[in-house]
């Protein structure tokens, strides 16, 4: 008995070392080695666990709907029309925006690439999630990641052919935030709590923010572009302690039913 | 004078010989597949928000039928590969899996480890001292929503634990910890 005993305390305090190291690593900005060598023989087989279960749900999917899949393409075709017009429409605009941005002298945001990745794992209690491509393909550390619906998050590390991504939702990731009302744009923070639902803080108290109002990266630091949807804003409070208001937003992503993501590659300055 | 009446082996040869190996093959491939598919298939059947947590499966089975030091290392290797696979918490993973599947292992002294309802306090004990020792240690990094999560993924275990059991007694027979109590644990 005491011998167990022994056994468990000494793996519990090697944990702690670890950990220990682990955080400092961290907090250097290095990687920590034991934990890429981990990566480097477990993210492999959950690629090939994904390429192999995402083979076999396509195949039933193909299977079950066939019929479905017909109607669906002229649904498709009717929808990639209307698609057209509105693009045409959109460029019209950017042209005029972009006159109108000459004429104003303001400096155009500098242009983001984009690069599409695989989501092969999902660790939705540590909000976490894990991509198939790396620094092999210019995605570091930093780089906002984000789906059709908005942002989901930054990249928190990055190997050479794969990358951890901690979601909105994760404490300690924020973003500048804008709330998009009818009458006046406010800007907060977004920070997220580990619960479903994101914080948006710092809003001045007569910021008129009511429920239902979209809410967007405001692209403050650099770090995030702006204009990225975020969520839409479910209740509204204001703080007496500190006489700001604050929000409940949940995120437009549905976290948990990502497969395919955009993640910011390396910027190309001009 | 030296003794010429024993032979030793070689130790690459002592290791294939060695008895042990198969019960250490199997619950270290249990670790890892239960690491392996936590992140890619639990997801995937995950019914509503309810969620399977693969790897405590694994070390539930392992701490009921194997000894406490196996169950301690099992518990350190899934910390790990969890913690280094989401790059944060190692410490916190790694001693809360520890002490958990270490403390769960001490189950079979007051019930029988080839019960169906033996796996159901197993998975029970394990995930209420591996959940609540995490959030005790990382409570920022787990949120608010911590108990219901683990209440949910709880329920779903148990489920998983008594259609999958046959499996789980399949892979870690009781003769392999015979073979261990024979050789001794990493006893080469």
């Amino acid at each position: 008995m005491r011998r167990y005993l022994w056994v468990m305390v000494g793996l519990a305090l090697a944990g702690l070392l670890l950990g220990v190291q682990h955080n400092r690593y961290a907090q250097q900005g290095t990687g920590d080695t034991l934990a890429q060598t981990v990566r480097g023989i477990v993210v492999p087989l959950q690629k090939g666990v994904y390429a192999v279960s995402a083979g076999l749900v396509q195949f039933f999917n193909t299977l079950v709907s066939a019929q479905h899949a017909i109607a669906g393409q002229h649904r498709l075709l009717e929808e990639n029309a209307r698609l057209r017009q509105e693009l045409k429409r959109m460029r019209a605009l950017q042209r005029e925006n972009e006159t109108m941005r000459t004429l104003l002298k303001v400096r155009p945001e500098l242009p983001h690439e984009w690069l599409g990745c695989r989501v092969i794992a999902l660790y939705p209690q540590q909000q976490t999630l894990i991509l198939d491509r790396g620094t092999r393909d210019g995605i570091l550390p930093g780089a906002p990641v984000v789906c059709g619906e908005g942002l989901v998050g930054v990249v928190a590390q990055a190997d050479a052919g794969s990358a951890i991504v901690r979601l909105l939702t994760a404490p300690r990731v924020a973003v500048s935030a804008r709330v998009l009302n009818s009458s006046r744009v406010s800007s907060g923070f977004c920070e997220g709590r580990g619960e479903s639902e994101i914080l948006l803080h710092m809003l001045p108290p007569e910021a008129p923010v009511q429920v239902g109002d979209s809410v967007v990266s405001a692209g403050l630091g650099g770090k995030y572009p702006s204009n990225i949807p975020i969520g839409v804003v479910v209740q509204v409070w204001l703080d007496r302690q500190y006489s700001l208001k604050k929000a409940r937003v949940r995120p437009y992503a549905d976290f948990e039913n990502l497969q395919i993501v955009l993640v910011q590659r390396k910027e190309h300055r001009r | 004078m030296r003794d010429t009446s024993y032979i030793r082996l070689h130790w690459f040869a002592r290791l294939l010989l060695w008895g042990g190996w198969r019960l250490h093959a199997r619950w270290i491939g249990l670790v890892v597949a239960g690491s392996v598919l936590q992140g890619v298939v639990a997801p995937r059947i995950a019914i509503g928000t309810a969620m399977p947590d693969l790897t405590l499966l694994a070390l539930a089975c392992i701490a009921l039928r194997t000894n406490p030091t196996i169950s301690a290392w099992a518990g350190f290797l899934s910390g790990l590969i969890e913690a280094s696979i989401q790059d944060q918490l190692m410490g916190s993973l790694i001693i809360s899996r520890v002490v958990a599947a270490s403390l769960t292992a001490f189950l079979p002294m007051v019930m029988a480890p080839d019960r169906r309802l033996s796996a159901v306090a197993s998975i029970t004990v394990l995930s209420v001292l591996a959940q609540g020792l995490f959030y005790l240690f990382a409570p920022s990094a787990v949120g608010v929503g911590f108990v219901r999560t683990i209440l949910q993924g709880l329920v779903y275990n148990i489920g998983v634990v008594l259609l999958a059991f046959g499996l789980f007694r399949r892979l870690l027979p009781s003769s392999l910890l015979e073979d261990d109590r024979r050789y001794g644990t990493f006893n080469l």
